[in-house]
Order: structure tokens, then sequence, then C-alpha cells
């Protein structure tokens, strides 16, 4: 098991009258590239703001390493962030931006330098040492502030949405960048993102934060193959959810009845009981489509008619209604869906394993 | 004095048409003025007539006169004292309005504003009624039983002008000071003690060169305007307490008036401001440079 690098216990932040954080429990590995991914306003940045020291929690401790520095000031801690505008120092240069810190730490003259060329390397930037900070793309300007913030060695590095003003060919080439980086370095980062592609594509682990909480953490993997909630499960990735009461339990065998009709499923690792309200969630890729209405695999179908047909250049998005009304996607290669057209009759079926059943959110 | 120019003014280094009539308006009202008072600087006066002529000798009557030289020495000192409280006290005020009252600065600015329309020789009178013998200060300390005669060096005297001068050009200081501060962000002083800077390496090695414009500015409204000011010696300060600029405008008006002599006075309180500003600047870029 590797050395825990961040441990955050039972914090809790409120702000006046309002909670921004709401007892949140999280530990971050050594090494490991941790996302926290949730839509705007429900915590990410405060979050971050208490590892760095620029909030105090109203509640709970913060250890970095097993150093309680839950309050020390953001100068003493060993952590640097990266910035959602880079908030670089306009009246320093790019190679004065970089050596702040270590200045400030006292290292020879010819040490910095050394350092900070090794920086500009590491971030594809050597010709730059003594442009303005004015004077870079956006892009360049947070390689930059990755730099500034690496340079002194943080034990942990915080990043606060640094891609999220780029633009989107440029935000998908830095987040492979990002990643290569901190895997070279083996270094622990933290990264805050409302993207979920984003989170997919980078992280070891993501947790997902809704409401001032972390509702789910675990692999991207995990998370998009086992989400724990309705919440969980619409966030990341497009999903079908057929809503429902509980009808039949025999050990993990669940049968939910919904408006589109009988299912059956799995209740891998959750306790459920009859009559109670559940969702099942099919992810659209794991539909598949035909057009005979022979043998349909009972529990696992649903019939319907074909509603949109959506190109995506290497993909197909078709929307299918059922009896009851409700809209199902289904996602597959262009040339899976060659000669459908709106009104054609379908029925949709999906493996026993690929319907993941989930509680209604008590909310 | 370019590394912290504002990058607007960075450029429009090349000069532009539409620049003519800020620099016609400049050449009409202030150059060609101070043209004229330069060259009258060498001429001589006798009785009202004006004698044109070059000749040295204002200047060397400034600089041999013990009188002359003591008001300058004075003039200077006040400056130097009310610029040393109004500027830190402008830019606390301004930090304060940028980022602790956020909202609120746009009130608080515009008090600032309000308190300028005042008027100025309403606020010099306003801080002698503050001041006095038997003013606000002096009857509620007594009333207070801190003292019990009143404090007279309150008025009339330097401490006065002093004062008064700083109480004048405080908001006048904090104009420029907030509006540079608008160009820094939190994010700016977070990132600072984020890598590692106490809270005064973050004055020092970002506040201050960011907010350089606006630094450079008010210093100079209160230094310059507090060593060319006449009424607030005239009106609080004591015998002992009168200025450069009252025996300057004695020059130009009335009887005993000099004209020359009053231009070269002008001139090397010009040229001693200027020398002074350089100083201090050269001061200030050695201290934010490390
Ligand atoms: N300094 C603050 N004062 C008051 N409320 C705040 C402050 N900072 C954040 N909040 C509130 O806390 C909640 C979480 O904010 P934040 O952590 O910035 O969310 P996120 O980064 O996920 O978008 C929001 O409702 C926000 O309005
Ligand atoms: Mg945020």
């Amino acid at each position: 098991m590797t050395q825990t690098a961040v441990e955050i216990e039972g914090v809790r932040k409120r702000f006046g009258a309002a909670t921004a954080l709401e007892k949140v429990d999280l530990n971050v590995g050594t090494g490991e590239f941790l996302s926290l991914l949730g839509s705007s306003g429900c915590g990410k940045s405060t979050l971050l703001r208490i590892i760095s020291g620029f909030e105090q929690p109203t509640e709970g401790s913060v250890r970095i390493h097993g150093t309680d520095v839950t309050r020390q000031p953001p100068e003493r801690r060993p952590t640097n962030m990266v910035f959602q505008r880079g908030a670089l120092f306009p009246h320093m240069s790019v190679r004065e931006n970089i050596a702040y810190s270590l200045k400030l730490k006292r290292w020879e003259r010819s040490r910095i330098n050394d350092r900070v060329d090794e920086m500009l390397a590491l971030v594809r930037l050597e010709g730059f040492a003594d442009r303005e900070p004015g004077k870079l793309s956006g892009g360049q300007a947070q390689r930059v502030a990755l730099a500034r913030a690496l340079a002194g060695e943080p034990r942990v590095l915080l990043l606060d949405e640094p891609l999220s003003a780029l633009d989107l060919k440029l935000r998908q080439q830095m987040q492979l960048e990002l990643r290569a980086i901190q895997k070279r370095l083996g270094a622990t980062f933290i990264f805050v993102t409302h993207d979920q592609t984003e989170a997919l594509v980078m992280s070891d682990r993501i947790a997902i934060m809704n409401n001032g909480r972390i509702v789910q953490h675990g692999t991207p993997r995990d998370i998009y193959r086992r989400p724990n909630s309705v919440f969980v499960s619409d966030f990341i990735g497009a999903t079908n959810l057929l809503r429902g009461t509980i009808t039949a339990v025999e050990g993990k065998r669940v049968v939910l009845r919904t408006d589109s009709g009988t299912f059956h499923a799995l209740a891998s690792d959750m306790a459920v009981k009859r009559g109670e309200r559940a969702a099942l969630s099919v992810r659209p890729e794991a539909i598949s489509l035909r057009r005979d209405p022979g043998a349909t695999p009972e529990g696992y179908s649903v019939a319907g008619l074909v509603d949109e047909i959506i190109y995506q250049g290497n993909t197909v998005r078709v929307g299918v209604r059922a009896a009851s009304g409700a809209a199902i996607w289904i996602e597959g290669r262009g040339d899976d869906f060659d000669g459908l057209s709106s009104g054609t009759a379908v029925v949709l079926s999906w493996a026993p394993d690929a319907a993941i059943l989930l509680r209604e959110d008590t909310e | 004095m370019s590394s912290s120019a504002a990058p607007a003014a960075r450029e429009q280094s090349r000069p532009h048409a539409s620049m003519l009539p800020a620099a016609a308006f400049y050449i009409v009202f202030f150059a060609l003025p101070t043209l004229c008072l330069f060259v009258l600087s060498f001429w001589t006066a006798d009785g009202f007539q004006l004698i044109p002529g070059f000749t040295l000798g204002n200047y060397e009557k400034i600089f041999t006169s013990p009188l002359y030289r003591a008001l300058m020495i004075r003039t200077i000192g006040v400056a130097f004292v009310t610029t040393a409280i109004v500027v830190p006290i402008a830019f606390a005020v301004s930090f304060l309005m940028r980022f602790v009252f956020e909202r609120r600065g746009q009130f608080i600015l515009q008090m600032v504003l309000l308190s300028l329309f005042s008027g100025y020789l309403v606020r010099i009178y306003a801080w002698r009624t503050i001041l006095g013998k038997q003013g606000l200060l002096n009857s509620t300390l007594q009333w207070l039983g801190v003292i019990r005669e009143p404090l007279d060096f309150l008025i009339y005297s330097n401490f006065a002008v002093v004062v008064t001068l700083s109480g004048l050009l405080l908001p006048l200081a904090v104009l420029p000071l907030y509006s540079a501060m608008l160009n820094i962000g939190r994010d700016d002083i977070e990132a600072a003690r984020d890598l590692g800077a106490g809270r005064l390496h973050v004055l020092r090695t970002v506040l201050l060169p960011m907010a350089m414009p606006g630094v450079r500015t008010a210093f100079a409204f209160s230094f310059l305007l507090s060593a060319g000011d006449f009424v607030t010696p005239s009106l609080v300060g004591g015998a002992q307490s009168l200025l450069i600029g009252n025996i300057i405008s004695d020059q130009f008006r009335g009887i005993g008036s000099n004209w020359p002599l009053g231009a070269a006075m002008a001139f090397v309180v010009i040229a001693v401001m200027l020398a002074s500003y350089l100083i201090v600047m050269r001061l200030i870029r050695w201290v934010t440079t490390w």
C-alpha cells in the first residue's frame, strides 16, 4: 500500500449561514492523480483552498504526509497551486516567475538558474525565459504557472480548473501533457474540474462531489461502470435511467417494474427491499438494437419505435421511444444502424450485467 | 521608469494622430507658460518694470539668502513628512477598499470623490475648527480630562500644516492607488503566499510593484502639491511655518513683488522636487527588487 499524501478528516466549511462543505473525508495517495469532479458551486475550490491553506475549515483537519497542517498559513504548507487564470506576476519575466519560490528559499543563483531551465524544459518552453507573461498565449501561460508551482518541489500540487479557459483542442493536448508530467515526476496531483471527460482521461482516481459532499470516489473505470447513485451515473457519461418500484427480490436478483416494462437486475453490493423505489441505469453503448421482434430476452429488453437518428461522425446516436413514451438512447458505430429510419419498429436489449440497479437519491 | 508601465500605455508608444489634441493642450497650457517663466527667471525687475536680459543674479540670491534656504528646507521637509503620511495611508485605504470591502469599496470611493468636491478652502477651514485653540480636538481632550490647558502646537504650527495638508491630499492620493489596485487580482496575492511569501514579502514583491503606476501618481500629487501650497500655511501655519510657496506668491503680487525672482524660485523648487521624486522612485525600485 502506498503512503498517504493528504488525509482530509471530517472537514466542514460554512460561509456565514451557507454550508460549502459537509463533512468531507478523503485520502490521497503519494504519486496519485486525483480529480475532484462536480458541477459549479459544489465546493471543489473550497476543498482545494482548505488543503492549500487559503480557507480554514469550520471543523475537521488536514494532514499532509502525516503532519497536521490545519492551522498552518499557505506559505508554510508543502503544497503549491496552479490557479484558474494562471496568476503569473505581470511585472516579472517567465524566469523570475518560476524562480520566485526558489529565491524565497534562498537558493544560490546558479542553482536557481539550473532549476528554472529544467522546469522550462519540462513544460517545453525552453526559449521563453525572458518573455513577459503578458506576451504568452493562454496555453503557454498555464505551462509557466505549472512550472512555477512545481519548481519548489511541493509534496502536493493543487490545480483549480487550470485548463478551463483553453479551447477544446489545446485543452485535450494539455490534459495528456499534464498527465505525462505528473507520471514522470511521480508527484501527487489534486486536480479540480467540472469536465467529466477531463477527469476520466487524466485521473488515477476521481472523487465526485455534489452539494458539498463527496458522493463517490474510485478509479475512472469503477465510477463509469459501477456508479453508486443516480446522480453519479447521470453525471458521468450519458446513461438511460429506467425508474420504478422493486416488486421481487431473490437473493441478488431483483425485479423492477417501470412504466416501460418489467426488468431484471443484479443488486451487486446493495441491500434492497420489495416496494422500494429504484432506477436501472443502462449505458447507450451497452444496448443492442434488432429489427425483428422474435425472441426477446425477457427482463433485459424493451420494444419501441425509432424516433431520432443523430450522426456524430464516427458514431451514431439513435433515440427510441418505448410504448410508455420514455426515450431511450443507444449509441454505436455508423454501420450498425444502416437502413434505419424514423418510425421503424425495433427491439432493444442488453446483457444482464449491463443494467445497474441504483437506489433513488433521497433528496 | 518603464518596467511597470501599464500595458495600455506601452501599446501607444508610437505617436498617433489621436494624440494631437492632447499634445496641443499640453503645449499651450503647460509647456509655453513654463518656458515663459523660465526665460523670465533670467530677467531683472525694477519696481513693476521687467527688464529683459540674462543674469544668474536671481538664482544667486536664492542660494545665498539664509531665509530662502531655510524656507526651502522647511518646505521640502513638510512635503516629505506629508507624503510619508499620505501615501502609506492611501495605500492601506486602497488595499482595504479593493480586497476587504470589495463591492462596498465603490461606495467609499464615491465618498472620497464627494469630499474632493467640497472645496479646498472649506476643507482647510474645517481643519482649523478641528485643530484650533478652542477647536474640536482641544475641547474634547479637555472634556475628557486628558489635558487642562489647550495644546497650542495644534494650530499655527508646522504640525498644523502637515496635518491639514495630509487631510487635503489623502483623497487625491487614494484615487490613483485604488485604480492601480483594481489591476491586482486576489489570486496574484494568493499565488505569492502559496509560493512561500509572508505578508511583508507579498507587499514588497507583488503589491507595491504591481501598484507602482498608482504609487507614482499618488506620490507626485502629494509631494508636489504640498510643496507648492501656500494657502494652507497662511491659514493654519504660524509665523515659523511659512513655506517657499508663500514667498513665491509674494513675488507675484502687490508692493515689493519681483516676478523674475519669483520665477527663479519656482524653478529651483521644481528642480528640487523633481530630484527628490526621482530619488524616492529609485529607492522604491531598490526596495522592490530582490
Ligand atoms: N468566500 C466565500 N464566501 C461566501 N461563500 C462562498 C465563498 N467561497 C465559496 N462560497 C460558496 O461556497 C460554495 C462552493 O463554492 P466553490 O468551492 O467555489 O465551488 P466550485 O469550485 O465547486 O464551483 C458556493 O455556493 C459558493 O457560493
Ligand atoms: Mg471553483
